[in-house]
C-alpha cells in the first residue's frame, strides 16, 4: 500500500519582490 | 506540452515547494507542494497528462481533477511570463 499525501490544489502566488524587500537598501 | 523556464527566471527549492525568482523585475513566486511536483515534471519534459499522473501517484486526487489543475497551473505560469509552454 502506498500512502498518498493529502491533496491541495496546485497554486502559484506572488510572494514579494526584491524591490520591496531591499526598500533601507534602495 | 513541456515547460521551458524563461532564461531570466531562477528556481529555489524550499521546504514548502519551489520559489521562482524573476530576475527581470525582482518578483518571486511561491509554488505549493502539489504545484512544485507538477512543475518539476513539466520542466523535466513531461506532458500535462504525465504531470497529472505524477500527482495521482503521490497525492489523493483523481486523474481528471489533477489534469484540470495542471492545465490551470500551466496557464497561470504562462500568464506570469515565467515559462513558455
Amino acid at each position: 500500500t502506498l500512502e498518498l499525501q493529502a491533496y491541495e490544489t496546485p497554486e502559484v502566488f506572488e510572494a514579494g519582490s526584491f524591490a520591496e524587500d531591499t526598500g533601507g537598501l534602495h | 506540452m513541456a515547460l521551458t523556464l524563461h532564461p531570466d527566471v531562477s528556481t529555489a527549492d524550499t521546504e514548502y515547494g519551489i520559489v521562482l525568482l524573476d530576475g527581470r523585475d525582482g518578483r518571486y513566486y511561491q509554488l505549493n507542494g502539489t504545484a512544485a511536483t507538477a512543475f518539476r515534471a513539466l520542466a523535466d519534459g513531461s506532458t500535462v497528462e504525465q504531470a497529472a499522473e505524477r500527482l495521482t501517484a503521490a497525492f489523493a486526487v483523481g486523474l481528471d481533477q489533477a489534469r484540470q489543475d495542471v492545465e490551470r497551473l500551466v496557464a497561470k505560469l504562462v500568464a506570469l511570463k515565467v515559462v513558455t509552454a
